[in-house]
């Protein structure tokens, strides 16, 4: 079972629920893997011991374009979707932009005269790291200056799930409800929301929801710093009928422990119970 | 020669824009026939890439000279590449000002 805890705003406690629902599945004896696509800034490593135990790199192809064999017919130009190419004949000038090439290949596709061939660049690395129990963090990171974060989430769930057979995968999403939001949640079985109570969190949590419908997804929300606000998201949920698994409260010592970077199933104990809920409620699904 | 001027609107007295990607518009000037002509921007709405969208319309239009507030990182490489001069004004110069400074 793949699990996505995502969100669409960000900062609401994606890598607080990845986290605590990984260790705490390891000490009841699950085979769980974590695997952190939030491939800008993985950073659910800092909240466990682990130990780097692999690692390779992450390729994408950039177009290599040979202007003896160019015509400069403007195709490539045309089929780019994403502004990276230009074609200058009268400056005797093909050219591919790097900061905007998303890696798709229609360039080489589009150029009739085969001048355009493959060249794969590094984008990012895969590396797995292992708690002390022995449980399996598969994390992407991409290069800074890469424009697309989804080749290094494809390879670390494909890595992840390869690699390390499982009942359990849990996949730390990145924030927001663009292209490495919906790669991540596609490769689930159920998704769940982490948001807060707030304006902001209420209308990014509806347009992950409504990002989900068109991808026929099922997911589940999860309130952080629940006793926040008023009632309105709770009213709008009921409304649209989506489950709430967990309600979360806001309390500083979850606060000082998580700034800590250390993990509330550790060292609260009630809120360990709370995910012991939330986990039941998960596998239950 | 063809000299470009980015634009907020499509006469003369309109202010130059300060984007040079997302311009509403370019004047093309044409020094030899004392001509212009106004390209409403294509690719403004473009959610990535607009600048080199811009330059490779500009360029292919022949385009020598380009009058801007502002050129982005991954425009000065390219315009520099294609041998088109960067030329950056104040935001406060209209269109009609720059076209005189031309013909001095």
């Amino acid at each position: 079972m793949k699990i996505s805890i995502a969100s669409g705003k960000g900062g609401t406690g994606k890598t607080f629920v990845s986290t605590n629902l990984f260790r705490l599945m390891q000490l009841q004896q699950k085979s769980v893997v974590l695997v952190d696509c939030d491939v800008e800034v993985p950073n659910s490593h800092v909240f466990l011991e682990t130990t780097d135990i692999a690692n390779h790199s992450v390729t994408d192809f950039r177009p290599d374009i040979n202007l003896d064999a160019c015509i400069f017919c403007g195709k490539c130009v045309d089929y780019c979707h994403f502004n990276a190419m230009i074609c200058v004949p009268g400056a005797h000038l093909t050219k591919m932009v790097a900061d905007l090439c998303h890696g798709c290949t229609a360039c080489m596709v589009a150029c009739p005269v085969g001048a355009i061939t493959e060249n794969q660049i590094e984008v990012g690395q895969v590396t797995t790291k292992v708690t002390k129990d022995g449980a399996p963090l598969v994390e992407g990171r991409i290069k800074v200056g890469t424009m697309s974060a989804i080749p290094a989430i494809n390879e670390a769930v494909a890595y992840a799930t390869s690699q390390y057979p499982a009942d359990y995968y849990l996949l730390d999403s990145p924030p927001g409800t663009s292209c490495p939001f919906i790669q991540t949640t596609a490769k689930s079985d159920i998704v769940l929301l982490v948001t807060e109570p707030t304006p902001f969190g209420l209308s990014d949590l509806t347009q992950a929801m409504d990002t989900l419908d068109n991808m026929n997804k099922s997911y589940r929300v999860v309130i952080n710093r629940a006793d926040l606000g008023d009632d309105t998201m709770e009213k709008y949920l009921e409304q649209r009928g989506v489950e709430v698994l967990a309600r979360i409260p806001f309390d500083k010592q979850i606060a000082a422990c998580y700034a800590s970077g250390r993990l509330v199933v550790d060292e609260l104990p009630v809120y360990r119970a709370y995910f012991e809920r939330l986990v039941e409620k998960i596998i239950a699904l | 020669m063809k000299v470009v001027i980015t634009s907020k609107e499509n006469n003369i007295n309109s202010l130059v824009d300060p984007r040079f990607g997302r311009a509403a518009f370019f004047a093309v000037y044409d020094t030899d026939t004392d001509s212009i002509e106004w390209l409403g921007n294509d690719v403004v709405d473009m959610q990535h890439g607009a600048g080199t969208g811009a330059v490779n319309l500009l360029a292919n239009l022949g385009a020598k000279k380009i009058f801007a507030v502002a050129f982005g990182a991954k425009v000065k490489p390219l315009l520099d590449e294609l041998d088109i001069q960067m030329v950056i004004v104040k935001e406060n110069q209209t269109v009609a000002n720059i076209i005189a400074l031309l013909k001095k």
